[in-house]
C-alpha cells in the first residue's frame, strides 16, 4: 500500500520546552490511524505541525511523496497551501465559522474548489449524509448544538474534498450517544470515499475501535506503534488508557 | 421646526453621514481582520483626494461643464480609487506586516508613524496652500418641497449608496468576500481552508483605501485638498466605526449615517455652535464607550483567553 503521511523525526519547541521529540509516523492511503494519549501530551501539536502551523525544529513531514513542512522557513509551505495538496484538519473546539451560516461555513470549506456545480454537488452529498445540517442551512452556526457543530466541522473540511483527514478530538464534550454516531460517520468517509483518516482521541476505546493502526503519545514522544487491535488487548495500553 | 427644515436637516444629516460611512468601512474592515486601528487611514484619504484632484485637473483642461467633464471628474476618482488602493497595500506590506507578530501596540504606532509621513510629504510636495477642486458640474441649488438640495449633495447621497451597495453584496455573496469574513472571524481556520490570509489582507486595505479616496474626494468638492485633510474626518469616521460596532460592517455604514446625522442635528436642535460641531462625534464617543463598548451592531464578547 502507498504511503500517503511521513512524518520524518520532527521536533516542536514552545519557547524552552519542547512539545514535539523525534516523533516518526507513518500513515498509509485508505487507512484509519489513530493517535492516543493523555491531556498535554502533544497530540494537538503534531496536528498543527503537518498543516504547518506549528514550526518544526528539526524533522520534514512529506505528503503524497512532496515534502510539506521542513525545519527550514524558507521551504517550509504555508497553511493554505498545504490545504491545497489534499489534507484537511477538522480542529480541535470545531473552530466554527460561528456568525456565518451553516451554507456559507460549507462554501469556505469548498474555497480551494472552483467549480460551482461541483460545490453544489458536494453540499447536497452533505446535507444527505448529515441530514441536520440540511435542516439549519441557512442558520447561523453558533445556534448549532455541539455535536451538530462537530457534523459541521467535519462536512466543511470533506467540502474540499481531501485525500487525507485530521480530526482532532471529535469526541470532545459531547454525549456517548452522538460520539458514536460521529465514529459512524468517520468510519462511512473512510470506507465509502476512500479518504484517509487521521484521528487523535483522548477517548481510547472508541478510537482504537473505529482504527486500524494505532500510536500512543507520552510526553511528545511516540511510545507505541501497532495495530489497533493488538493496542486493545495491551497490557500497558488497557491501564494507562482504557481505565481497566 | 417645520417638516421642510427637518428634511433640510435629515438631507445635510445623510450627505454628511455617508461620506464618514464611506471612510469608517476602511477603519472597520482592517480591524475585523488585523485587530488593529489603522491611523493612516485618513492620509490615504488625502492622498485619493490630491491624485483625484490632478487627474481631474489634467483630464478636464479648460474644458466647460459639460458631460466631458462629469466623465473626466468619474474617470479621475476611478483612478484615484486604484492609485489609494495600491498605496493601502504598499502601506501594510511595508509598515505593518513585519510587524504581525509583534504586540499589539506595534502596528498601532507604525500607522502613527506612516501618517506623519504622508501628510508631511504631502505639505512639502504640493505646498501648504490648500487647493480648490471644482465641481464638475454647476452646483447652483434646487428646492424641491421647500428643501434645498445641492446636486453635489445628490452626488454624495448616490456615490456613497452604490458604493455601499456594491460592498454589502461583495461581502455578502462573493467567494472572496465570504474569505474576508472567515478570516476576520478566525484567521487560523481560514487558513486551513486553503484561504491565502496575506491575500484576504491586501484585498481588504485596497478595498478601504478604495472607499477612502472617494470619500476625500467628495468632500474635497466642498472643502478643498490640503496635506492635513485626513486628520480631523478621518478621526470622525474613525468614531462612526465604534459607534457601529467597530469590525462590524453595516455597523460601520449605520455608525457613519446616523453620526451624521447627529451632527447635523446637534447643531440644529440643541444650539450647539457649529464651531463645536465636532465635538458631538467625540462626545458620541464618550458616550457610546461608556454605555455600549461593543457599539451599536458590536457583540458584547468578552475577551478571549
Amino acid at each position: 500500500m502507498k504511503e500517503l503521511l511521513t512524518v520524518d523525526t520532527i521536533s516542536v519547541s514552545y519557547g524552552n520546552i519542547r512539545a514535539l521529540k523525534e516523533v516518526t509516523m507513518h500513515v498509509y492511503e485508505g487507512d484509519i490511524v489513530c493517535l492516543i494519549g493523555a491531556n498535554g501530551a502533544g497530540k494537538s501539536t503534531l496536528l498543527k505541525a503537518i498543516v504547518g502551523l506549528e514550526p518544526l525544529v528539526e524533522g520534514t513531514i512529506t505528503f503524497d511523496g512532496e515534502e510539506i513542512c521542513t525545519a527550514n522557513r524558507g521551504r517550509h509551505m504555508t497553511t493554505d497551501l498545504i490545504a491545497s495538496r489534499g489534507i484537511a484538519l477538522v480542529p480541535e473546539g470545531r473552530r466554527v465559522f460561528a456568525d456565518m451560516t451553516v451554507e456559507e461555513n460549507l462554501d469556505m470549506g469548498a474555497f480551494l474548489v472552483r467549480d460551482d456545480a461541483l460545490i453544489a454537488q458536494r453540499k447536497e452529498a452533505m446535507y444527505d449524509f448529515f441530514p441536520i445540517l440540511g435542516a439549519r442551512k441557512r442558520q447561523k452556526t453558533r445556534s448549532l448544538s455541539g455535536g451538530e457543530q462537530q457534523m459541521m466541522a467535519i462536512a466543511r473540511a470533506l467540502m474540499s474534498g481531501p485525500r487525507m483527514i485530521l480530526l482532532d478530538e471529535p469526541g470532545l464534550g459531547l454525549a456517548p450517544l452522538v460520539v458514536a454516531d460521529i465514529f459512524e460517520k468517520i468510519d462511512v468517509i473512510n470506507k465509502q470515499d476512500g479518504v484517509t483518516v487521521f484521528l487523535v482521541e483522548q477517548n481510547a476505546r472508541m478510537a482504537l475501535r473505529a482504527a486500524k493502526e494505532g500510536y500512543v503519545m507520552e510526553n511528545g514522544r511516540i511510545v507505541l506503534y501497532d495495530k489497533a487491535a493488538n493496542l486493545l488487548e495491551d497490557e500497558k495500553v488497557r491501564k494507562a488508557y482504557l481505565g481497566e | 421646526m417645520g417638516i421642510a427644515e427637518f428634511f433640510q436637516h435629515l438631507t445635510n444629516g445623510l450627505t454628511l453621514g455617508g461620506i464618514y460611512a464611506l471612510i469608517a468601512l476602511g477603519y472597520t474592515m482592517v480591524y475585523g481582520i488585523l485587530k488593529f486601528i489603522n491611523f493612516a487611514h485618513g492620509d490615504v484619504l488625502m492622498v485619493g483626494s490630491y491624485a483625484g484632484l490632478f487627474i481631474y485637473n489634467a483630464l478636464r483642461g479648460d474644458a466647460s461643464l459639460g458631460p466631458w467633464v462629469l466623465i473626466a471628474f468619474f474617470l479621475a476618482m476611478l483612478a484615484s480609487m486604484v492609485i489609494s488602493a495600491l498605496l493601502g497595500v504598499t502601506i501594510e506590506r511595508v509598515a505593518y506586516k513585519p510587524l504581525r507578530k509583534a504586540t499589539r501596540l506595534a502596528p498601532l504606532l507604525s500607522a502613527i508613524g506612516v501618517s506623519f509621513i504622508l501628510s508631511n510629504s504631502a505639505a512639502w510636495a504640493f505646498g501648504t496652500n490648500s487647493k480648490k477642486f471644482h465641481y464638475p458640474f454647476d452646483n447652483t441649488p434646487f428646492v424641491f418641497k421647500g428643501v434645498v438640495i445641492t446636486p453635489h449633495q445628490i452626488l454624495i447621497l448616490s456615490v456613497s449608496l452604490v458604493m455601499m451597495v456594491i460592498l454589502k453584496i461583495f461581502v455578502d455573496r462573493t467567494r472572496m468576500g465570504k474569505a474576508m469574513r472567515a478570516t476576520s472571524l478566525d484567521q487560523q481556520t481560514a487558513m486551513l481552508m486553503g484561504i491565502n490570509v496575506d491575500r484576504v489582507i491586501s484585498l481588504t486595505f485596497s478595498i478601504g483605501s478604495a472607499l477612502a479616496a472617494v470619500g476625500g474626494i467628495l468632500i474635497a468638492l466642498d472643502f478643498k485638498v490640503y496635506a492635513t485633510m485626513g486628520t480631523m474626518t478621518g478621526l470622525k469616521a474613525f468614531v462612526a466605526a465604534v459607534f457601529g460596532g467597530i469590525g462590524n460592517i453595516t455597523g460601520a455604514m449605520v455608525g457613519g449615517i446616523l453620526l451624521g446625522i447627529l451632527e447635523t442635528f446637534g447643531v440644529a436642535i440643541f444650539g450647539i455652535p457649529s464651531g463645536l460641531k465636532d465635538t458631538i462625534a467625540f462626545g458620541v464617543l464618550i458616550i457610546i464607550l461608556l454605555v455600549k463598548p461593543a457599539g451599536l451592531l458590536g457583540k458584547d464578547e468578552k475577551e478571549k483567553v
